[in-house]
């Protein structure tokens, strides 16, 4: 599915140039649950964005789905995002204005999808994620852990392949990050989305199948961890 | 996928409830003064377009010189309108109008009062021109002589619910008239306006066959497709064949030999729908109007509208930062940059159509406001007609597109990816552009300011100027025709009281229209003669009026010939270069024959005003009338003018106690020639209040933006002991020196614009330095106070919470 060959981001500053990802090469086959880790300013953060196609690379290749992104129109980014990418923030990014209801409803509209169908698809997602008594009130009147599910709702109400979770749980309690990380497990294991996190905390990272771990701005290790999810998994049942 | 932009707009707009209203207001008020000027200029472009085929109706102008005096009027001779139907085909009517001076008592019964909307008209009038009879036959109504044609504003004053037809009323004294037809109210929107149509057939005065005296107003209609320059062209030739003759028995040389050179004598066709617009004559049968300030009344609401959408692109470029989040976040879950383009467009476009909406009711409350500043009749409710509405939808879109385009493409093109990391710095629109159209703005307003204070600089110098005669404590009766032979026994008992300093009387005040007579001065040849404006006085006006003399003497009765005496003006006495002009003698033409007649000059009066001061003083004659005078001068002492009023009335009703006293003040009179100019003043005036309320609130807006960006920078500021007053300086310093460039590019701009505007004026004031510093000053305290409350604000809070702020 994801495909990066000597991908390298830089910055100039003044007549320095600063590295933030150099020589990444890395494939990730649908299905997979990956997390990526690493310490402050290893270039976490700027690599998802690069894989979500909201940052480009100073060099290197991405393909996703065989297709060399660098090559892809703007209109046809905007439609892979629609179609296959969905996106999960630390800080949630919920728009203020608008009703849970009306957040979820938000992507739907872009994808031009009918009102009779949008209605059931947006229920369908309050009931999965158990938020029907909460449907028209303001993020502000969520506690984190429900507006980061409301977040998660969002990025799976566009039914996408892939998603992208930037620290999904870095501003949560443990107990109201364990119901979010639950629901990308279920998601990953059981409609098979491709899910990429980004996390600091090991715990965290250990719910996924594959661990890269990146340092100054090079993959450092990329180990899978079959057994200790395992472990990882009662923990979170008995929980 | 509206429903969802128009929920988080209204929403958002709740939310910013400072902004939102700052934004509306400043919308609002542009669009009230631009809806204001649209119902002005609809107004004024559709004078006359009520007729039938308007377009091929013209009326004659004449515009000719004589000896260096200039005659521009849009009048004809009697016998011109039937000549023209006679002689061109392309003629296919053409109807005359005449009007008196001064007002007539109309009279039915017991029910008596004084009318000044009565003209006399051809028969032909219903001809020319669309005046739809209610009642009557409109070929034969005006047929017959002493036949009225009433509008039905009379008819139910003078009849009630009566029918007036074949009714007889009286007018003047005792002249019996007919009803013969009802006409409706001529409209608004209509240069002729009458209350009374008189029958013109039996006019002495019609039915003359003299080419050389212009007292009438001709209308004409021409056949379809027939050009006015063609016709035109065809008429010196013509005229000459009728005048030609005339002119020679009364000058006693030939039409060719009189005008030649400087003198002319050209007649015109001037369209009817630019009557009322492009009419600049000495003599008019209207109160033109002029597209001069229709164009700059256009260019007013233009640039007011443009502030009120400078202010809305501004405030929302400058709050980008708390919509960015919005942006990216939109951008991520599959928006478009069109789809954003159109959410934002559709928020703006939502604001104009709220501040439309407040502004057509705002209109309803301002217009009688306006109609009397500006003495227009402007008529809201013309605005609730459905395609008035439709254009005002179209306005209200328009309006959002302007206001909403810039922000609307500047915030679609936030990316996301900043938005996510917080780089807040890079969703900041640029200051530049903001700064540069916040200089723009008080640029206008300070332009607008400069205008206001010049036109007033100019009204009070015309008020202050000195005239030549004294104009306050005058009272000026107007209708003292009527004492007769009378008038010389209530002049005398007007001298009786002692608050009546001296009365006097004249055909022609200062500020009324005035003829030109030729003189022929002793020594001169026939045809060197000089025009002047005659004006007939008797003893006591010269020094009632308080004009002094140069040379010589005033009119005196120690003197038996000064029946045959002359005063001139210093104007006159320039023309002529005499340098003893006193004992030498002035000839007239007296009649249609050219009999001279020789008058002595006796005196020279100093130069006067006695006309408007767009004009230079002209020559002028004063001669001793025999009859009566139709307007009598009493000058008072000015401590009891009620008192005095009293007195003049009871003296009046004395010897005409069948006719109301008609009676007016001199300096209000003489006002009256500057009512355009004094209007444009108010109006201006009100422009640049807008125009500043909506930059100051602009201007407030932003400053509470930035005040609110930098609360951490005070406090920190404040924790590192800075004072109050340094803060205040810090955060009002930016905006004063955009302001202050501002005044640096409007000065010269307003200075050149004012100039051409007094350059229309032969005595104008000069440019003065103060006025412009006022309004610099005045802009500079307003954008200073709306900046510095919030300064004050910011800077006096506590710096705890200033730093603990997000």
């Amino acid at each position: 599915m994801i495909k990066l060959e000597k991908i390298t981001k830089s910055y100039l500053h003044g007549f320095n140039r600063t590295f933030v990802l150099r020589n990444i090469n890395l494939e990730i086959s649908e299905g997979e649950f990956v997390s990526v880790m690493g310490p402050s300013g290893s270039g976490k953060s700027t690599l998802l964005h690069i894989l979500g196609m909201l940052d480009e690379p100073s060099s290197g290749t991405y393909c996703f789905f065989d297709k060399p992104v660098q090559k892809i129109s703007n209109r046809k980014r905007t439609d892979l995002h629609r179609e296959y990418i969905g996106f999960v923030f630390q800080a949630y990014h919920l728009i203020d204005d608008l009703t849970v209801y009306e957040n979820l409803e938000t992507p739907l509209l872009y994808k031009k999808i009918k009102g009779s169908e949008r209605k059931s698809m947006v229920a369908e997602m309050l009931d999965r994620f158990n938020m029907v008594a909460k449907r028209d009130l303001f993020p502000s009147q969520l506690s984190g852990g429900q507006q980061q599910l409301v977040g998660v709702a969002r990025a799976l109400i566009m039914q996408p392949k892939l998603i992208l979770a930037d620290e999904p749980t870095g501003n949560l309690h443990t107990s109201q990050g364990e119901v979010v990380m639950d629901w990308f497990r279920r998601l990953n294991k059981e409609l098979g989305v491709t899910i990429i996190q980004v996390t600091h905390s090991e715990h965290w990272a250990s719910y996924g199948d594959r661990i890269i771990e990146l340092e100054d701005g090079r993959v450092s290790a990329d180990n899978s961890a079959t057994e200790t999810v395992s472990t990882e998994l009662s923990h979170t049942e008995s929980s | 996928m509206f429903r969802n932009y128009a929920v988080t707009s209204l929403r958002n707009l709740r939310k910013h409830f400072g902004y939102t209203s700052i934004n509306l207001i400043g919308l609002t008020l542009g669009l009230t003064v631009t809806l204001q000027i649209f119902l002005f200029v609809q107004s004024e472009l559709s004078y006359d377009r009520f007729h039938k085929d308007a377009e091929d109706l013209y009326r004659i102008t004449l515009d000719g010189s004589f000896s260096g005096t200039i005659l521009n009027a849009p009048i004809s001779p009697a016998p011109m309108a039937n000549a023209l139907v006679n002689d061109f085909p392309d003629v296919v009517a053409a109807t005359r109008l005449y009007t008196f001076r001064g007002e007539r008592m109309v009279r039915k019964g017991a029910t008596e009062f004084l009318e000044d909307g009565i003209i006399l008209a051809d028969s032909t009038f219903f001809d020319v021109l669309t005046f739809p009879l209610l009642q009557g036959n409109p070929e034969t109504a005006l047929a017959r002589p002493s036949t009225v044609v009433l509008t039905q504003t009379i008819a139910l004053k003078l009849f009630g619910s009566s029918d007036p037809m074949g009714e007889t009323i009286i007018l003047a004294d005792s002249t019996v008239f007919e009803v013969t037809g009802i006409v409706a109210d001529p409209p608004q929107n209509s240069h002729i306006q009458f209350t009374i149509l008189e029958s013109m057939t039996g006019f002495q005065q019609a039915e003359s066959d003299f080419w050389v005296s212009n007292n009438f107003f001709t209308y004409l209609k021409l056949q379809k497709g027939s050009t006015a320059d063609g016709f035109e062209a065809k008429l010196p030739a013509w005229y000459k064949q009728y005048a030609g003759p005339q002119i020679e028995a009364a000058f006693g040389k030939s039409y060719d030999e009189i005008l030649t050179g400087q003198n002319y004598l050209r007649y015109h066709l001037q369209p009817m729908l630019d009557v009322h617009l492009r009419s600049n004559f000495t003599i008019d049968n209207q109160v033109p109007g002029d597209i001069a300030y229709v164009y700059l009344f256009i260019a007013v609401a233009f640039f007011i509208l443009l502030l009120a959408c400078i202010n809305f692109m501004n405030l929302a470029t400058a709050r980008s930062a708390v919509r960015a989040t919005e942006v990216g976040i939109r951008k991520i879950v599959g928006s478009s940059r069109n789809q954003l383009i159109g959410q934002f467009l559709s928020e703006s476009i939502l604001m104009a159509v709220f501040a439309m909406i407040f502004a057509v009711g705002l209109v309803f409350v301002t217009t009688p406001i306006f109609n009397s500043m500006t003495g227009l009749n402007v008529n809201a409710s013309f605005l609730l007609r459905p395609g008035i509405l439709a254009v005002l939808a179209l306005g209200a879109l328009t309006v959002g597109i302007l206001a909403g385009s810039y922000p609307a493409f500047f915030l679609s093109s936030f990316k996301p990816v900043s938005v996510i990391k917080g780089r807040s710095s890079m969703t900041q629109s640029s200051p530049r552009l903001r700064n540069a159209l916040v200089v723009f703005q008080f640029g206008i307003s300070v332009a607008l300011l400069i205008g206001t204070l010049v036109v007033n600089d100019q009204l009070s110098f015309i008020q202050n100027k000195r005239l030549g005669f004294i104009k306050e404590n005058v009272i000026l009766i107007e209708n003292a025709g009527k004492l007769r032979d009378q008038s010389d026994a209530f002049k005398n008992s007007l001298r009786e009281l002692t608050s009546i300093i001296a009365v006097g009387g004249t055909t022609a005040i200062p500020g009324s229209l005035h003829g030109a007579d030729a003189l022929i001065p002793e020594g001169f040849e026939r045809e060197d003669f000089i025009l002047t404006s005659p004006v007939m006085v008797d003893y006591d006006y010269i020094e009632a009026m308080g004009i002094e003399l140069a040379m010589g003497r005033a009119f005196s009765r120690d003197f038996p010939s000064d029946s045959a005496a002359i005063i001139l003006n210093e104007a006159a006495l320039a023309k002529i270069g005499w340098d003893d002009p006193l004992g030498k003698l002035v000839y007239e033409f007296e009649g249609t024959d050219g009999q001279q007649i020789s008058k002595e000059v006796v005196g020279i009066v100093r130069d006067y005003h006695f006309k408007s001061m767009r004009e230079e003083i002209g020559s002028l004659s004063l001669k001793l009338g025999t009859r009566p005078m139709p307007t009598l001068v009493v000058r008072t002492d000015g401590k009891n003018t009620a008192e005095t009023l009293r007195f003049i009335e009871q003296e009046w009703d004395a010897i005409v106690p069948d006719q109301p006293l008609n009676y007016s003040f001199l300096d209000e009179k003489f006002d009256l020639l500057y009512s355009s100019d004094q209007r444009l003043g108010r109006v201006f005036s009100s422009f640049a209040l807008f125009a500043i309320v909506i930059a100051g609130l602009g201007l407030f807006g932003l400053g509470m933006f930035v005040t609110e960006q930098r609360t951490k920078e005070i406090g920190l500021r404040k924790a590192m002991g800075a004072s109050v007053s340094q803060i205040v300086i810090m955060l009002s310093r930016d905006f004063t020196r955009l302001v202050l460039l501002a005044i640096v590019l409007a000065v010269p701009l307003a200075w050149y614009g004012m100039n051409e505007w007094l350059d229309g004026f032969v005595y104008r004031t000069e440019l003065q330095f103060g006025s412009f510093l006022l309004a610099a000053a005045i802009a500079l305290a307003i954008a200073l106070l709306t900046v510095t409350v919030q300064s004050i604000k910011a800077a006096m809070s506590d710096p705890i919470k200033a730093l603990n702020h997000n």
